[in-house]
C-alpha cells in the first residue's frame, strides 16, 4: 500500500477531503520526525515502538581481502513492533 | 527532551496546536490512520508513509529452542513481524551527526600486513646474509689450516690432528675434517663440506661462547659477592671483638680493684684507687696481648663522656632560623635526632639550654668519629639515648 492509497482510505475513513487528510498526515509525520530528531522515542499503542538507536563504531574486516575499515558510529531509526500487532499479523 | 517515550496523546496536542484540528478529529484520524497501516500490512505486507518510510511484513521462521529450566527441547514457532525502513531522507536527517564520517581504511593495519608477508622474505635474506659471512670467515679459516696443515704434514701425521684441534677448538665434526685432511690433500677439500659445516656448527659455537661469557659474569659476580660478606664478616668481627676486648677489660678492672682492696685492706680515696686500678690497667696490658688494640683506641663509646669528645674538627655551621630544633640538625648531618647530644655539647658555650636559642645563632656541627654518630650502630644510637638523659636530668 503506497501513499497514495492509503490516503484514500483514509479520507474516506474519517470523512475529510483528501488534501486535508494528506496534510494532516504530513504534519503528524513532520511531527514524529521531530520527537526523533529529538531522541525520543515514539510510542504507539497496539502499534508499536519508534525509536532512534545509536550503533558505535566499529572495525569491519573484509572476509576475503582481509581489509580492514573502521566504520564510523550510526543513528538509526529502528522500530519495534507491539506485542498486539505482532498477535494481530500472526493470526491475520 | 532526550530519551522520552512520547506517545500519541502528545504527538496529538502538537498535531493540533499547528494545524488547529481538534483533538477529537485528531484521535479518530491517528486510530483509523493505524488501522489503515495494519490493514495495508495484512493485505500487500507493506505500507509506505511518505516522508517516514515503509513498512513490511516478515516472516520469522520457527526455530527450535530448549526450555533453561527444565531442559525440555521446545519449538519457538515462526511469526510475521513488521520491519520499519526509514526513507533516505528520515535515515540522513537523523544520522546527520555522524553523517561527516566516513568508513576508513586503515592504512597501519596494512602496512603491518604488508611487511608480515616480507617477513620470511626478510629472514631469507638475512640468513643468507650471515651463510655469506660464515662462508668468507670459513675460507680464511680453511686457508689458515691449509698453511698449518702443510707444516705440519711434513712434520707427521700423529701431532698435526693435536695441535690443530686446540687452535680451531670447535665440535667434533670439525675436528674429523681436519683429521681427513692430511690423509687426502689439502688443497681438495670440498667445499661443500664447508656449507655443511657453516650449516650446523657455528651457531652452536656462538651459543658457547655465550654461555661462556654467562658463566664467566656469574662467577665474577659470585666472587664480588663472597669478598664483600668477607669484608663485612671481618668489619662486624672486628667491631664485636672491640666490645668483647672492652668488657674484659673492664672485668679485669674489677678484679684488679678488688685484689687491691683486699691487700690494701683499707679504703683509701678514690684518687688512689684510681691510680692504683690505672697502674693495675698498665700491668694486664703488659701482661695480656689481646687487650693490647683496646690500649691503642682512646675508650669504648660506652666509657666516653660528652666532654672526652673532640668537637675541634667541624662538619658545617648551620644557622638558627624559625623552628629549628638540634634533633633537627642531627638528624640532617648524623642521620639520627638522637645524635643532638653531641651538637649541643660542642655548642654549648653559647647554648643555655637545648630548647631553645636566639634566631641567627651560628651553630658549629662538629665531625664526629663514626663510630659515634652512626645511626646503624646500635651502640651508638644507644650511648646518646644516654647522653640525652644525663643532659635532659641536669
Amino acid at each position: 500500500m503506497n501513499n497514495k492509497e492509503l490516503v484514500q482510505q483514509l479520507s474516506s475513513r474519517v470523512s475529510l477531503t483528501q488534501q486535508k487528510t494528506s496534510t494532516l498526515l504530513q504534519t503528524f509525520v513532520g511531527e514524529l520526525q521531530e520527537q526523533l530528531l529529538n531522541d525520543n522515542m515514539v510510542h504507539i499503542q497496539h502499534f508499536g515502538d519508534l525509536s532512534v538507536r545509536k550503533l558505535g563504531e566499529r572495525l569491519s574486516v573484509h572476509p576475503k581481502t582481509g581489509e580492514r575499515t573502521l566504520t564510523p558510529p550510526k543513528l538509526q531509526v529502528v522500530f519495534r513492533q507491539s506485542p498486539e500487532l505482532k498477535e494481530e499479523m500472526s493470526n491475520g | 527532551m532526550a530519551d522520552e517515550k512520547i506517545t500519541l496523546t502528545q504527538l496529538r496536542k502538537s498535531v493540533a496546536r499547528k494545524t488547529g484540528e481538534k483533538e477529537e478529529v485528531l484521535q479518530t484520524f491517528l486510530n483509523e490512520l493505524f488501522q489503515v497501516v495494519v490493514e495495508g500490512l495484512k493485505r500487500d505486507g507493506w505500507v509506505r508513509i511518505s516522508g517516514l518510510g515503509q513498512f513490511k511484513v516478515q516472516q520469522v521462521a520457527e526455530r527450535k529452542s530448549v526450555n533453561v529450566q527444565t531442559g525440555e527441547k521446545i519449538v519457538i514457532e515462526g511469526y510475521k513481524k513488521v520491519v520499519f525502513v526509514p526513507e533516505v531522507a528520515l535515515k540522513n536527517k537523523v544520522n546527520e551527526p555522524y553523517q561527516h564520517l566516513s568508513a576508513i581504511q586503515i592504512e597501519g593495519v596494512e602496512a603491518s600486513t604488508k611487511t608480515d608477508e616480507n617477513l620470511p622474505l626478510q629472514k631469507l635474506g638475512e640468513q643468507a646474509d650471515e651463510i655469506n659471512d660464515i662462508l668468507a670467515e670459513l675460507v680464511q679459516m680453511d686457508s689458515a689450516i691449509g698453511t698449518q696443515t702443510q707444516m705440519s704434514s711434513q712434520a707427521g701425521e700423529s701431532e698435526t690432528s693435536a695441535e690443530e684441534a686446540e687452535p680451531v677448538s670447535q665440535t667434533p665434526v670439525e675436528l674429523e675434517t681436519v683429521t681427513q685432511e692430511p690423509s687426502v690433500e689439502v688443497s681438495t677439500v670440498s667445499g661443500k663440506y664447508e656449507y655443511q659445516q657453516s650449516n650446523y656448527d657455528v651457531e652452536p659455537e656462538k651459543k658457547s661462547s655465550r654461555w661462556k661469557w654467562i658463566i664467566i659474569i656469574i662467577l665474577v659476580l659470585l666472587v664480588l659477592g663472597a669478598a664483600s660478606f668477607c669484608v663485612w664478616y671481618w668489619l662486624s668481627g672486628r667491631f664485636e671483638q672491640k666490645e668483647v676486648v672492652a668488657i674484659e677489660a673492664e672485668v679485669i678492672e674489677d678484679l684488679d680493684t678488688l685484689e687491691t682492696l683486699d691487700s690494701i685492706e683499707n679504703l683509701d680515696t678514690l684518687e688512689t684507687l684510681e691510680a692504683l686500678d690505672t697502674i693495675e690497667n698498665l700491668d694486664t696490658v703488659a701482661e695480656s696481648v689481646d687487650v693490647e688494640p683496646v690500649s691503642q683506641k682512646p675508650k669504648s663509646i660506652m666509657e666516653l663522656e660528652l666532654t672526652d669528645i673532640d668537637y675541634s674538627d667541624t662538619l658545617t655551621v648551620e644557622e638558627v632560623i624559625m623552628g629549628t630544633r638540634l634533633a633537627q640538625m642531627a638528624r640532617r648531618n648524623y642521620g639520627s635526632p638522637h645524635f643532638w647530644v653531641y651538637i649541643y655539647q660542642a655548642n654549648k658555650d653559647k647554648l643555655k639550654t637545648p630548647h631553645r636559642f636566639p634566631l641567627g645563632m651560628q651553630i658549629v656541627i662538629p665531625r664526629l668519629p663514626d663510630s659515634l654518630v652512626n645511626r646503624n650502630n646500635p651502640r651508638a644510637v644507644e650511648r646518646a639515648k644516654q647522653f640525652e638523659k644525663e643532659l635532659l636530668g641536669e
